[in-house]
C-alpha cells in the first residue's frame, strides 16, 4: 500500500494521473437514472476497439494491390487460422459500428442531447458519423469484389457530377482515369491511417466535451442544480462503480448477440457483405443491380430519389442528387440550433415534436427499406415522399419547438 | 523539565528528524515553503524513519497541490500588480514586431503550400497510369451487322454497334423521344454512318448498359426500337446512345475520342 501510493505520488507530482482518473473516470458524477439508449455510447467504444485489432491483424495478411487483394481476403478466409473470424469480425463490427451510432444519435434527437451546452458533444458525434461513412466506404472497397468496384465507382462517380472541376477532382481522386489499384492503395493508407486517427482524436474530443458539461438523462433535469456537502449532484452517482459495472450486462449481450452473427450469419444475407463481393472485380461488367450494405441504404435512396436537376442553373439532375444526399447529412450539424424548444426531453416537449420524431424514423427506416432494393417507378415516389419526411422534421423544428405547448420539467430525477 | 539534549539530524533541505525527552521515537520535522509541519513518526529504527518521512512529505505534496496552486496564483497576482509600472514605450519596437510577425506568417504559409504540392501532386495519375490511357486500335471487319464489340480503353469498356439499315431508318424517329437528339453529330453520332462509338458507360451513375437491338417490347418500354437499358436505375438510350426524356441519366453516352482509317478503328485518337 505504501509503496504503491508512494509510486503513484511520484508519478503524480509528473503527470496528473490521478487526477484525470478521478474526473474522468471514478469520480465523474453520471445521473442515477438513465435507460438503456445511454449504454450505447459505452458500446460504440467496444465496437471501435474491436475494428482497431481485427484491422491490425487483417493488415498483416492482406495485400493492397489490384492484382493481390482479392486473393489476399481468399487467403485470410481459407489459410490464415481464425482468418475468417478476424474478417468476418470486421465486417460484422463495421455493421454493428453503424447499428449502435444510429440509435446512439436517435437517442441524442429524442432526449434533445444536443441542447446548450452540449452543442460540441453533438458536432463532434456527427464528424463521427461522417468519418465513419468514409471508413466503411473506403473499406468496403479494400477486398476488390465486384461490390466494391462498382459501388465506389457510383460514388466517385458523384464527384465527377460537380461543375467545372468534378473531372479533374474525380481523376484526382482515383489517381487514373478509372478506379484502378491507385485508387486501392491510397485508400487502404486512409482507412488503416488517417481515418481512424481523426477519429480517435475526435472520440477523445466528443469525451472531454461531454464530461465538461456533463452527461443528461431521459428526463432532461438538470441534475447540477441541487449538491451535497462534497459537490456531487444529488441525483449523481459516481461513474466507477456504478456506470461501469451497469454497463457490464450490457456488453455481455452485446457480444453474444455479435458473435452470434459473426457464426451464422457473418453476410448478414447479403446486407452485411453482399454476394457480388465473393467475385474479384470486373472493369467490364457490372452487377444487374448494384445496392450499397444496408447502413447507406438510407442515404443511397435520397441520392436516387433526386431524378430532376434544375436545368436553367445548369445543375444536373446527378449534382442536384448529390447535393440533397450531402445536405441529409449536414442538416444533422445544425440541429442544436434549429432546436428552440424550453425542454430538452421529447417527455416533455409538445405533439409536433413527437409527430416530427415519428415522420423522422419512419421515413428512415422506409429510405433504408428502398435503398437496398433496385429502383421502379412506384420506389422511386415513395422514396421522394420519405425524402421530403426526412427533411421536414428538421426544417420546421425552429417553427413547432418555439411555438408547441410543453409540460412542466421536474426539479429532480 | 531537563534531560538529554534534543537531537537533530539533517536528512535533506527542509526535512529532518529529532528526537524528543520523553518519546522513544523519532519526530519528523517538514518544512515547505515556510510551512512547518512536525509528527511523530512511532519508530525508533532510524532508516525506517528516514522512509517514513519522504512519505509523508510526498503525501503533503499531493494533498496540498490544489492549495499550493492556490497560492501560486495568488502570488503571480501579487506579482502582477506590483509590476505594474508601465514598461517605457521606447523600449517596445512594435512596428518592427508587426513586420516580424508578417513576414513570418507569409514564410509560414508559403512553406506550407509549397510542401503540400509534392504531396497533392502525388494523387495525380503516375506516367504508368499514362501510358496506359493511350489509343488502342479494332479492325471493324469482323463486326457483322446488328453486332456489338466491347473494347477497352483506358479500361473503360467502348461499345462499336454496327448498325443495320433498319436501325439507321430508326433514328431519326426517335428524335422525339430522345432528351438531346443531338443532329450535329449525324444519325450515327459518328464521321461513319454504319458505327456508332460510345462509352459503355452510364451517365448517371457509371453502371454498364446493357446492349438490347431488339426491336420488340419491353418491361421499361412496350415501343422500344432498340438501343442500351441501363439494369442500374432504369436509364434509356437509342442505338446511338442518345437518352431517353425522364430517365436519372442526364446526358447522352459519351462518344470517345475516335477517328476511322478503312477498316480499322482508332480509339483514343480523333
Ligand atoms: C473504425 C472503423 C472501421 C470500420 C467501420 C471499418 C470497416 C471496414 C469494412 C466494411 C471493410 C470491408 C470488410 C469486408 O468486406 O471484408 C474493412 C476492411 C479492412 N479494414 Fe477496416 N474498418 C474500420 C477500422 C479499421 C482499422 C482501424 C484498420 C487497421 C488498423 C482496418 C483495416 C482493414 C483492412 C486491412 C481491411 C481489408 C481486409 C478485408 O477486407 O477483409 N480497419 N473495414
Ligand atoms: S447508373 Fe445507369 S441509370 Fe443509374
Amino acid at each position: 500500500m505504501a509503496s504503491k501510493n508512494s509510486l503513484m505520488s511520484w508519478i503524480d507530482r509528473r503527470l496528473p494521473v490521478t487526477e484525470n482518473l478521478e474526473r474522468h473516470l471514478t469520480k465523474h458524477p453520471v445521473p442515477s437514472k438513465v435507460n438503456f439508449f445511454y449504454l450505447f455510447g459505452a458500446l460504440l467504444m467496444v465496437v471501435f476497439m474491436i475494428q482497431v485489432i481485427t484491422g491490425i491483424w487483417l493488415m498483416m495478411f492482406y495485400t493492397n494491390t489490384e492484382e493481390g487483394a482479392f486473393a489476399s481476403v481468399e487467403y485470410i478466409m481459407r489459410d490464415v487460422e481464425y482468418g475468417w473470424l478476424m474478417r468476418y469480425m470486421h465486417s460484422t463490427g463495421a455493421s454493428a459500428f453503424f447499428f449502435l451510432m444510429y440509435f446512439h444519435m436517435f437517442r441524442g434527437l429524442l432526449y434533445g442531447s444536443y441542447q446548450k451546452p452540449k452543442e460540441l458533444v453533438w458536432l463532434f458525434g456527427c464528424f463521427l458519423l461522417f468519418l465513419l461513412m468514409a471508413e466503411g466506404f473506403l473499406g468496403y472497397v479494400l477486398p476488390w469484389g465486384q461490390m466494391s468496384y462498382w459501388a465506389a465507382n457510383v460514388i466517385l462517380s458523384l464527384f465527377g457530377a460537380i461543375p467545372f472541376i468534378g473531372e479533374s477532382l474525380q481523376v484526382w481522386i482515383q489517381g487514373d482515369y478509372v478506379l484502378s489499384g491507385a485508387t486501392l492503395s491510397r485508400f487502404f493508407a486512409l482507412h488503416v491511417v488517417v481515418v481512424p486517427l481523426l477519429m480517435i482524436a475526435l472520440v477523445v474530443f466528443h469525451i472531454f466535451a461531454l464530461h465538461e458539461v456533463g452527461a443528461g438523462n431521459p428526463e432532461g433535469v438538470d441534475i447540477e442544480k441541487y449538491r451535497d456537502k462534497t459537490g456531487m449532484p444529488l441525483d449523481g452517482k459516481p461513474f466507477h462503480p456504478y456506470k461501469t459495472f451497469g454497463a457490464l450486462p450490457a456488453i455481455g449481450i452485446f457480444f453474444i448477440v455479435f458473435f452470434a452473427i459473426v457464426y451464422y450469419a457473418p453476410t448478414g444475407g447479403g446486407y452485411f457483405i453482399e454476394k457480388p463481393n465473393f467475385e474479384e472485380a470486373n472493369f467490364l461488367k457490372t452487377p444487374e443491380h448494384i445496392a450499397p450494405v444496408w447502413y447507406y441504404a438510407p442515404f443511397y435512396s435520397i441520392l436516387r430519389a433526386v431524378t430532376f436537376g434544375i436545368p436553367f442553373l445548369g445543375i444536373t439532375s446527378k449534382f442536384l442528387g448529390f447535393i440533397i444526399f450531402a445536405a441529409s447529412i449536414a442538416i444533422l450539424f445544425i440541429v442544436p440550433w434549429l432546436d428552440r424548444s424550453k425542454v430538452q426531453s421529447i417527455r416533455y416537449k409538445g405533439i409536433f415534436s413527437k409527430i416530427a420524431m415519428i415522420m423522422f424514423a419512419t421515413s428512415f427506416i422506409t429510405l433504408g427499406y428502398l435503398g437496398t432494393k433496385p429502383v421502379n417507378e412506384i420506389r422511386t415516389l415513395i422514396a421522394q415522399i420519405c425524402t421530403i419526411f426526412y427533411f421536414l422534421p428538421f426544417i420546421l423544428m425552429p417553427i413547432y419547438t418555439k411555438y408547441e405547448k410543453t409540460l412542466e420539467v421536474p426539479d429532480r430525477l | 523539565m531537563q534531560g538529554k539534549k534534543a537531537k537533530h539530524i539533517h536528512i535533506s533541505e527542509g526535512m529532518s528528524l529529532y528526537t524528543r525527552d520523553r518519546s522513544p521515537f523519532y519526530w519528523g520535522y517538514i518544512n515547505i515553503d515556510g510551512e512547518v509541519f512536525k509528527k511523530s513518526l512511532k519508530t525508533d529504527d532510524k532508516d525506517e524513519a528516514i522512509k517514513l518521512l519522504t512519505l509523508w512529505k510526498d503525501e503533503i505534496l499531493v494533498e496540498g497541490k490544489k492549495v499550493l496552486a492556490q497560492k501560486i496564483n495568488v502570488s503571480a497576482k501579487k506579482t502582477l500588480i506590483s509590476n505594474t509600472k508601465p514598461i517605457p514605450k521606447e523600449k517596445v519596437n512594435t512596428t518592427r514586431r508587426k513586420a516580424l510577425q508578417i513576414t513570418s506568417s507569409v514564410v509560414g504559409a508559403v512553406t506550407v503550400a509549397g510542401f503540400a504540392v509534392p504531396f497533392l501532386s502525388a494523387w495525380q495519375p503516375s506516367e504508368r497510369a499514362k501510358a496506359l490511357g493511350a489509343s488502342v486500335k479494332y479492325d471493324l471487319s469482323k463486326l457483322e451487322p446488328g453486332a456489338m464489340a466491347v473494347v477497352e480503353w483506358r479500361r473503360t469498356p467502348i461499345f462499336i454497334v454496327h448498325q443495320t439499315s433498319e436501325a439507321i431508318k430508326n433514328l431519326p424517329s426517335l428524335n422525339q423521344k430522345v432528351a438531346n437528339p443531338a443532329l450535329e453529330e449525324g444519325v450515327s453520332r459518328t464521321t461513319n454512318d454504319k458505327f456508332s462509338v460510345v462509352k459503355g458507360v452510364c451517365t448517371h451513375l457509371s453502371c454498364a448498359p446493357k446492349y438490347h437491338p431488339e426491336i420488340e417490347p419491353k418491361a421499361w418500354d412496350e415501343d422500344w426500337k432498340g438501343g442500351f437499358f441501363c439494369p442500374c436505375h432504369g436509364s434509356k438510350f437509342d442505338l446511338a446512345g442518345r437518352v431517353y426524356k425522364n430517365v436519372p441519366a442526364p446526358t447522352n453516352l459519351e462518344v470517345p475520342p475516335h477517328s476511322f482509317e478503312g477498316d480499322t478503328l482508332i480509339i483514343g485518337e480523333a
